[in-house]
């Protein structure tokens, strides 16, 4: 008993200090990272250690995670590790990882459809020849030159798919690259297998894993297992060769080391982390480290990106996604002992599908999902870390993209029958949806804060609510703020349907420094999220107020 | 020097209470010290030297983890220091594997460059650890030759060259098989459905087969079969376990035993597969009825006739929850009055395929019946759970000595890995009146 009573003390002990120690009320900007994009020596290349890998992430870090203390201590203060790679604002800076597109600055449609293409893709007309092939595996594919000398990777629909995994790869490809990702230029074309010409001495891995030159049977073989249209043409997408030296891919943790740019460890730069909202929204479940790539760019430094969306939406490359895919990983005990617990009476989410609607959609519906409870084909480190800070910024991400965009980007498809491209996007925006009300419950859906002249002369600091913006509540809104002068609360709790609030009761001393801590009404109207706090200084060089920081 | 039970409890708990209240305050000194130190750590100085050394300068300022950190975390890294090291360990073994690429390796030594011939692990509690062999395509692509070796470190062994599916023409395939297997640790209780465990003894039952037959595929579904069967059996005492059955028994009350017995038997059997897929299937049925005449090829007394039925029926009740039901009879009798049926010939329960949780060859007599219900749950892809009761009974004449009194029970569960044509490995726990067992195949 005695002991008991001696552990709850120091745990609340230690926690007091923890939390009294945290307090530091100023707001300091944090130090720029240096720039990702200065010329440095070229890393080795590498290849991710699929099976190690897994071990690493089912098992070594789960149990460094159950034992890392200071992160439960964090946790349980409050104050879990934010992304390093932010600026005062709360923004990612521009880098070798990320460049901010939509979520900063609407995207034009035009841009949203061109996506990261720079021409018009291979030349169909021309011949194209094969000079490597995939044999092996369940999805063949080869790349080719064309007739300009430009390279691609050739990707195919399987057998009873039509446009389907060429489908979702051409649409994902818009998105993540409208999201601010570095993407490769995929390309949708159809042509005339007539034009393929088996380059000399092709090497192919066959489907025993041997080694061999390529003939024209293995040829027929791979095209025989592909669909095709009903003119004999085939559809594909051609995956443009980035341009520089592939080193391999990247890991979510950790920093490459041989890279003298990368500083920041992977799990805590906030686009990793952020990936997991706009992963889950358009079911890329399959974010491990194999589908990411380093290349180092001719400009001497490397450039990272995710590659490889054939397996997102409803498409799982070689068949339509699996219904419990991204609804449970295979080691969730849980659903397993719910299931068996109930002599099967217990029918988990996923097993209660609807059939598969548009064969050329696969299996994509917002039936059981959740963006958070959502499960990766791996644990993630950077996903794993994720605040709520990281959440909002991932949640804007998607929510910035209109309806019309989203139809822009399911255009670039080309689906054949409009009735499924209809739906995958009512889809999308269903899901988008779902992403908005679970992430603007948590946190708040105030963004784009600015200074501005209110009517009566003075300064107010103004907000746009995305909540509203997208739609996923009405233009009433209730807001709620207290402000506060060094950490001293000045003002009460004052509950707003503005989305200005005057700067009346600040003063013009320099050395102050103000915070506005806001939060917004939960988007399912259960009560208050948790706050955004924005710091203001008076700038008397200017004669004006500034804000000089946002956390949330 | 001996502690009495009061001393050692509290002496033990003298450590328990000394070790958390000394670890609690290590913890709180460690965040005194550390922790306030932590809102300074979190804002670094600018990096004001040239670039070559940067990347280290920023590398130590963007570290996952500060000192505090580290300290504040340092009883559960030092307590979790084993298992990190026992599951680093495995990584590196495991990516050992995966970069020398040792199982497509190992795959491609026991693969044929047409993928027709594969040599592929086996393993069942019967017949212990072994390999099969298997070569696909001669004369017809869906024939397949296969050599089997089993064997297990108390001197199973098991052979088995088979040549399947060979198309005739038509619907008309043959099939040629021959058997080899010594199994030294048989168990006889007895012969009767009221045999008693403890009477228990071992046998070596050396078994020798060469079969040829037809098959005729008469629809997809329904097929008709064939065999003759020519086998040589003998029964020898057991080197590994005792007693042996000879110390018990003599010929007298178990027929077959010190003899050789050669017999050649006739078998035809009608085989009905309405299965929607032979690997996990959820409906259709499967049934079989056979007829076998054995005749003594030596003149001997070991004429004798067997009639079997074994039907199973798949209910779905959505979502792949299937209900697998299956009714099973056998009767054996001699051909005339004079003639005798081996023991080891005579209808066996115990073992996987009729009423699992008993020990195998558990209950002997002509006859049986047995029941089986089997509720399968999808768990994951291509897995299932299951549960199941299992009930039957052997008797001297089934028809007139069948007593729900004398049915045994088994019950259980277990995981079963499927692909679309077969089960790939189950493992399964059963228990009865009398013992829990753990069954496990592959392939």
């Amino acid at each position: 008993m005695n002991n008991i009573l001696f552990l709850r003390r120091s745990m609340f002990l230690m926690l007091s200090i923890f939390l009294f120690s945290c307090g530091s009320s100023r707001f300091v900007a944090p130090d720029r990272p240096p720039n990702d994009q200065r010329p440095v020596p070229a890393p080795e290349s590498r290849e991710v250690n699929l099976a190690g890998d897994n071990v690493n992430k089912l098992a070594t870090m789960q149990v460094e995670r159950i034992f890392d203390l200071s992160m439960h201590f964090r946790g349980m203060a409050g104050k879990p590790r934010e992304a390093f790679n932010i600026d005062a604002f709360d923004e990612v800076y521009n880098s070798s990882w990320f460049t901010n597109r939509n979520s900063i600055q609407e995207m034009s449609l035009a841009e949203i459809t061109r996506g990261p293409n720079s021409s018009d893709g291979p030349d169909t007309n021309g011949e194209w020849a094969i000079f490597r092939a995939k044999a092996q595996g369940v999805t063949p594919g080869f790349s080719i030159e064309d007739s300009r000398g430009d390279r691609y990777v050739i990707k195919f629909d399987p057998l009873g798919s039509p446009e389907m995994s060429t489908g979702a790869e051409a649409v994902s490809t818009k998105l993540f690259h409208a999201a601010g990702y570095n993407v490769p230029e995929n390309y949708l074309v159809t042509f005339d297998p007539s034009i393929l010409r088996l380059g000399d001495e092709v090497k192919l891995t066959d489907k025993q894993g041997n080694k061999r030159f390529m003939n024209q049977a293995d040829l027929d073989d791979i095209l025989s297992r592909i669909q095709k249209l009903p003119n004999g043409h085939i559809r594909v997408i051609a995956s443009k060769y980035l341009p520089g030296k592939p080193m391999g891919s990247f890991r979510y943790s950790g920093v490459r080391k041989d890279d003298a740019n990368d500083v920041i460890p992977h799990e805590h730069r906030r686009e990793l982390r952020g990936l997991r909202v706009m992963a889950a929204w358009v079911n890329h479940y399959d974010t491990k480290d194999n589908n990411t790539l380093d290349v180092f760019v001719p400009e001497g430094y490397m450039r990272h990106y995710l590659i490889d969306f054939g397996s997102t939406l409803g498409s799982q490359g070689d068949e339509p996604m699996p219904p419990e895919i991204g609804r449970e990983g295979p080691g969730d005990l849980k659903q397993v002992a719910k299931t068996i617990g109930s002599l099967g009476a217990y029918k988990r989410p996923w097993e209660r599908k609807p059939a598969i609607k548009y064969p050329a959609i696969g299996n994509f519906s917002t039936e059981g999902f959740h963006p958070q409870k959502y499960k990766y084909i791996l644990p993630n480190p950077a996903f794993l870390n994720v605040t709520n800070a990281d959440g909002f910024w991932g949640a804007r991400m998607v929510m910035t993209f209109t309806e019309g965009q989203i139809r822009a980007a399911v255009e670039s498809g080309q689906y054949s029958d409009p009735e499924a491209a209809e739906y995958l996007i009512e889809t999308l925006v269903a899901r988008q949806r779902i992403v908005g009300e679970y992430w603007f419950s948590r946190v708040p859906s105030l963004d784009k804060f600015n200074l501005a002249k209110n009517e009566q002369g003075g300064a107010s600091l103004c907000f746009s609510d995305l909540a509203v913006r997208s739609g996923l509540t009405d233009a009433e809104r209730n807001y709620q703020y207290s402000v506060y002068k060094n950490g001293k609360r000045i003002e009460s709790p004052n509950t707003t349907k503005e989305t200005c609030i005057s700067l009346a009761s600040l003063d013009k001393n320099e050395s102050a420094q103000w915070r506005f801590s806001l939060q917004s009404e939960k988007v399912n109207g259960t009560g208050w999220s948790s706050e955004v706090n924005v710091f203001i200084e008076w700038d008397s060089e200017n004669n004006r107020y500034e804000i000089v920081g946002i956390r949330r | 020097m001996m502690l009495n039970d009061d001393a050692r409890r509290s002496s033990l708990s003298f450590i328990s209470t000394s070790m958390i209240r000394g670890t609690l305050i290590l913890l709180i000194l460690t965040t005194l010290f550390t922790v306030p130190a932590f809102a300074q750590s979190e804002v670094q100085p600018e990096y004001k030297g040239d670039a070559a050394d940067s990347t280290e300068f920023y590398r130590k300022k963007y570290r996952s983890k500060k000192t505090w950190e580290h300290i504040v975390s340092l009883p559960a890294t030092i307590v979790s220091f084993p298992l990190v090291l026992f599951f680093k360990a495995q990584e590196g073994i495991v990516g050992y594997i995966y970069d020398e690429k040792l199982i497509p390796r190992a795959k491609e030594l026991v693969t044929s460059a047409d993928g027709q011939r594969r040599l592929s692990p086996k393993f069942s509690n019967r017949s212990g650890y072994g390999a099969k062999l298997t070569q696909k395509g001669i004369f017809n692509p869906e024939s397949a030759l296969t050599l089997t070796v089993t064997g297990s470190i108390n001197s199973r062994q098991r052979y088995r060259i088979e040549w399947e599916d060979i198309r005739l023409g038509g619907p008309v395939y043959t099939n040629v098989r021959a058997r080899y297997r010594k199994l030294p640790d048989e168990s006889f209780f007895g012969l009767g459905p009221e045999s008693v465990r403890n009477e228990k003894s071992f046998f070596t039952h050396e078994y020798s087969t060469v079969e040829g037959g037809l098959n005729i595929k008469a629809s997809s579904a329904l097929s008709l079969q064939g065999i003759v069967r020519w086998d040589q059996n003998n029964i020898f005492g057991s080197n590994s376990e005792s007693p042996s059955t000879f110390e018990l028994y003599n010929r007298s009350e178990v027929p077959g035993l010190q003899t050789r017995v050669k017999v050649i038997q006739y078998h035809g059997g009608l085989m009905y597969d309405s299965r929607n897929r032979r690997g996990n299937p959820n409906r259709g049925y499967e049934m079989k009825l056979s007829g076998t005449l054995f005749q003594d090829t030596d003149d001997g007394p070991f004429n004798f006739r067997k009639l079997a039925a074994d039907i199973t029926r798949y209910i779905h009740f959505g979502h792949n929850r299937v209900l697998a039901l299956r009714v099973a009879a056998e009767t054996t009798r001699p051909s005339s009055d004079g003639d005798q049926i081996p023991f080891y010939f005579l209808s066996e329960l115990g073992y996987r395929d009729t009423i699992r949780g008993f020990d195998r060859g558990r209950f002997r007599d002509r006859d049986l019946a047995i029941g089986s219900a089997e509720y399968r749950i999808p768990l994951w892809h291509r897995m299932d759970s299951f549960f199941f009761v299992d009930a039957g009974h052997v008797a001297n004449n089934i028809t007139e000595d069948f007593s729900t009194d004398l049915l045994n029970f088994g019950y259980g569960g277990g995981i079963r890995i499927w692909n679309d044509d077969d089960v790939k490995a189950v493992l399964q726990f059963a228990v009865s009146k009398e013992r829990f067992r753990i069954y496990f195949n592959l392939n």
